[in-house]
């Protein structure tokens, strides 16, 4: 008698328990297999529809709902030209999106605190979310981009200052985005101005616009940018001057034969991939048989490997 | 009813695509490789082909010949991509491929040209 009256109610809160367990693990199930992109889908159609009809979505109540906005806003605006300035603002300010990204990118670090600058980067700021953002000093080179574009695209007018001033170091992947993205968001980058300033990444950010629109008026700066105390300065300048097909004279020379064999062996394949000829090549190749470097044969083997690869194929 | 193939590797790309051709009342299927697409395009007979994958254009597969050696009419190309090189641009032109559009794109003007690519075809 003594033992079921103990264990029945025992028995009768263990099955409940495992009954609570299973209901809560069928929810888990149907949420996970729920189709992930819905919430966001969801999210870029309020946009596209506040864009499109003026109807202002609601603001999110949750930190989840607000994330995925942010995350809708970043998309739209770098696929479509849809939402204007003021319509972004209007957004970021209504939806509470600047205040909290804001916050993220001041109380997290790394990859979260990078991911939150992304998505404040396509959000006009106002003059005092720009103070709170200059106060942030990210780890991440991603976060360090990011708050750098913020502020370039917040004052234009003060891109030099702004990139000269930061004292970053970005990988040779990173200058090309920061100046594919400033090129997103319309901002003109002062080519002499950034080279006048001799500092590594005005520079670089410079000698990439020179080389990806080929400015052939800029051959001179560039020609100077291979004095550069910065050894990644100088590869730059010989990559983008090798782009703008410029003829290969005694400052080119010069500046090679301070390189290590390494560096001269990849200045000289810079110039063959760009379709300098073993001729043209002829002043590095004589510089090097002067100091009886292998290298002096380099040019001419690797356009005969091309030639002889050519006429295979053909 | 048309059939408007949508190719791009980022989600949220054909989704903001989406939204701007549903007015169309055209049928969108999506692929999210380039593999899945080549293999989309060359069991089914699509209108047109709106991507972000250019490899298969310029990487020496010649899809576009494959397209129009078979016996139904090839759908016309859209590339729409984050890319300005134009060497790349060239090289994608004479491949066979209809239009370059760069991002980001006005969706009045993509809308525009949708239309009048679909309306062009017999």
């Amino acid at each position: 008698m003594n033992f079921y009256a103990i264990s029945l109610p025992i028995l009768i809160v263990l099955h409940l328990i495992e009954g609570v367990a299973l209901v809560w693990l069928l929810v888990l199930r149907y949420k996970l297999g729920r189709e992930d992109n819905a919430p966001l889908r969801d999210a870029m159609s309020r946009l596209y529809r506040y864009a499109v009809d003026g109807v202002l979505p609601a603001p999110p109540r949750t930190t989840r709902r607000r994330w995925l906005m942010a995350e809708a806003l970043f998309s739209l605006t770098r696929h479509l030209s849809l939402l204007s300035v003021d319509e972004r603002r209007q957004l970021g300010h209504r939806c509470s999106l600047i205040y909290h990204l804001l916050k993220d990118a001041e109380h997290s670090d790394g990859v979260a605190q990078s991911e939150a600058l992304q998505l404040l980067s396509v959000i006009p700021l106002d003059d005092k979310s720009v103070e709170r953002l200059a106060r942030t000093v990210p780890a991440e080179p991603m976060g360090q981009l990011y708050r750098m574009l913020i502020l370039i695209v917040y004052s234009p007018d003060r891109v030099t200052e702004i990139i000269d001033s930061d004292g970053l170091h970005l990988s040779g992947y990173l200058v090309p985005r920061l100046v594919a993205r400033l090129e997103e968001c319309r901002v003109v980058l002062p080519v002499r101005s950034l080279l006048a300033t001799g500092a590594l990444l005005p520079s670089l950010v410079a000698l990439r616009v020179v080389a990806r629109y080929e400015l052939g008026d800029y051959w001179e700066e560039v020609f100077e940018a291979l004095q550069s105390p910065h050894r990644e300065v100088r590869m730059a300048a010989i990559k983008t001057l090798a782009v703008l097909g410029v003829t290969i004279d005694r400052r080119v020379v010069e500046a090679t034969a301070a390189m290590s064999v390494a560096e001269r062996r990849e200045v000289l394949r810079i110039f063959l991939r760009e379709g300098y000829s073993a001729m043209a090549l002829q002043p590095l190749s004589d510089a090097e048989a002067s100091i009886g470097s292998p290298l002096a044969e380099y040019a001419v083997c690797r356009t005969l490997s091309r030639k002889r690869t050519l006429v295979k194929t053909l | 009813m048309r059939k408007i193939l949508l190719s791009f590797s980022s989600l949220t790309a054909i989704e903001s695509l989406s939204l701007v051709l549903r007015p169309i009342g055209a049928s969108l299927s999506v692929a999210q490789s380039s593999e899945s697409m080549i293999e989309a395009l060359l069991r089914d007979e699509y209108s047109l082909l709106i991507t972000s994958h250019i490899a298969p254009f310029i990487g020496g597969g010649d899809l576009v010949g494959r397209l129009c050696r078979r016996s139904v009419p090839r759908p016309s190309i859209f590339v729409i991509s984050h890319l300005r090189h134009e060497p790349t641009l060239l090289a994608l032109y004479e491949s066979g491929v209809d239009q370059f559009i760069s991002f980001p794109l006005s969706p009045h003007r993509l809308l525009r040209k949708v239309v009048e690519e679909l309306q062009s075809r017999p």
